[in-house]
């Protein structure tokens, strides 16, 4: 408990900072809403053209795909991006930092287990995630709602949002796995900064080119916005992907953690 | 400094290799993807020209057509470069900052030679690291779009955008320099928030359109793609870079001189 509270004060303003920070960047964007509105009469003309067949091989549901909901989902690629390296950079630094400001030595000499340790750690960890989560989740019903006045799909939108907790969990773990296996990580924020957007740029390419085998290299491109936003749920094979990797590398780095050879400040 | 200078090589060489090849991998993935798109783009490239424009823009699309060649490098060159500024803005953030952060700067500075010289030997360590990124950028676009491009006046062009993002590297990295002696704690944070920032200013002025004057406020804007493939780099902003470089070269020069060293 003592491990949990202190981390929960260590991290108060990075949390603050992030939820208000994230919060600001989709209401802003949002508001271009009638801005994409105005602009999407020619594309949903020549779609509205084509047979309905069609239509369903490419996945789109045409009036919502257009409409605040489809912008969102937009929006919520960059939000992810985000999300994502709040998580992979919580992760990595709450392992990490005993090792790098040498406090490891204390920390270890309390009559405490590793695991007791390493549990109370991973609880701020997703403590901080959630409360971030929840405020984005406020933030952007606030938004879609002043910008279409409560005229909007809420299922779809909430399903886009939702995977902001588990685009956070998968880099979470990944974040905690990195750290597990590297023994000392001088700069969290540049290795951080370097996975999660060349990461995220992969799943950036594979959708601008429509690729499918790209999308398995990319959490980002796990959640299809677009199938999302038509069938009402997440793409099953992606979600038990998702799960498996989530769990693999939080259970790897619980373990790693538990066995690990600890370097002393000296 | 030519201990300084060859120590910061050694330390960076790994995390080098890192972004090298983080770079080579996505030119060559982004550019391959061009000749799979281009073979069955007959349908693809005129939906994707038919997006709303906000959309475009966000994605790095909006400038030129996605199924011309020119169209496709513009929009990798966008998301390369990316990569890039966040390289060059961390490492000017992290090379001086370090010391601090790691408690070796007692050691380092106390050391027979001038802080002003630990600074130039680390500050030229860094604009070698971050040309040889410059570098690998170049050689992997021009050896995976040669076969699209053979012949046509875009070879020059990509060399001279090339050239252009090694430019703004600069800039983000004596931008990071800079924070890196004000905020030695922070520096890493602060130099990635910039490179974001002005990421979104360069957005919100194309969605606005028409208001090039105001392209000085982002560096992403100073050699954009579509400008220099059209009129190739514009002196005015090759020379605001270089006074942007010179001004927090000097600054973090002073600042470091005379700052009390935090341990």
């Amino acid at each position: 408990m003592n491990v949990f509270k202190h981390e929960m004060r260590q991290y108060r303003k990075t949390l603050i900072l992030w939820a208000g920070s994230l919060s600001a960047l989709v209401f802003l964007c949002m508001l271009a809403t009638p801005l994409f509105i105005n602009e999407s009469s020619s594309m949903k003309e020549m779609l509205a053209s084509l047979p309905e067949a069609a239509l369903d091989a490419m996945g789109i549901d045409l009036e919502l795909f257009f409409s605040a909901v489809g912008f969102y989902s937009y929006v919520f690629t960059y939000i992810g991006l985000a999300a994502a390296i709040q998580a992979m950079s919580l992760g990595m630094g709450i392992l990490s930092k005993e090792n790098r400001m040498k406090t490891a030595d204390f920390l270890m000499s309390k009559p405490k287990s590793r695991s007791s340790i390493f549990l109370a750690k991973l609880a701020a960890c997703l403590c901080s995630l959630f409360v971030t989560g929840a405020v984005f989740f406020l933030a952007a019903w606030l938004s879609i709602l002043t910008m279409t006045g409560g005229d909007f799909a809420f299922a779809p939108f909430a399903l886009i949002s939702l995977s902001f907790l588990l685009l956070q969990m998968i880099f979470l773990s990944v974040g905690l796995l990195a750290a597990a296996l590297v023994g000392r990580i001088k700069s969290v924020v540049s290795v951080t900064i370097g996975i999660v957007f060349g990461v995220f740029l992969l799943g950036i390419i594979s959708s601008i080119a429509g690729s499918e085998a790209l999308r398995w290299l990319s959490p980002f491109r796990y959640f299809d916005y677009g199938y999302a936003m038509k069938n009402h749920t997440y793409e099953g094979l992606f979600m038990i992907l998702s799960a498996a990797l989530i769990l693999g590398a939080g259970i790897a780095s619980y373990v790693i953690q538990m066995k690990k050879d600890i370097k002393a400040a000296a | 400094m030519k201990q300084i200078f060859a120590r910061e090589l050694k330390a960076n060489r790994k995390s080098l290799l890192f972004w090298s090849l983080g770079m080579f991998l996505l030119a060559a993935v982004g550019f391959a993807e061009y000749a799979i798109f281009k073979n069955n783009g007959t349908e693809i490239g005129p939906m994707i020209d038919m997006m709303p424009r906000v959309v475009k823009i966000m994605f790095g699309m909006g400038e030129l057509p996605m199924d011309t060649a020119e169209g496709w490098y513009a929009c990798m060159y966008l998301w390369l470069s990316f990569i890039a500024f966040m390289h060059a803005a961390l490492l000017g953030a992290n090379i001086i900052s370090k010391e601090e952060r790691e408690k070796t700067s007692e050691f380092l500075f106390t050391r027979p030679i001038k802080r002003s010289t630990t600074l130039a030997g680390k500050m030229l360590a860094a604009v070698l690291n971050v040309l040889a990124l410059a570098l690998v950028a170049w050689a992997t676009s021009l050896a995976v779009l040669y076969p699209h491009i053979n012949g046509t006046s875009m070879v020059s062009g990509v060399s001279l955008t090339m050239l252009g993002m090694f430019i703004t590297q600069m800039v983000f990295l004596f931008t990071g320099f800079l924070f890196s002696t004000l905020s030695p704690g922070r520096s890493g944070s602060y130099a990635a928030v910039a490179v974001i920032v002005a990421y979104i200013i360069a957005v919100l002025i194309e969605i606005q359109g028409n208001v090039d004057f105001l392209n000085v406020l982002s560096p992403f804007r100073y050699f954009h793609a579509a400008g220099v493939l059209a009129d190739g780099l514009s002196w005015v902003y090759v020379a605001l870079s270089a006074v942007l470089c010179a001004a927090a070269g000097f600054s973090s020069r002073f600042i470091f001189a005379g700052r009390d060293l935090r341990n």
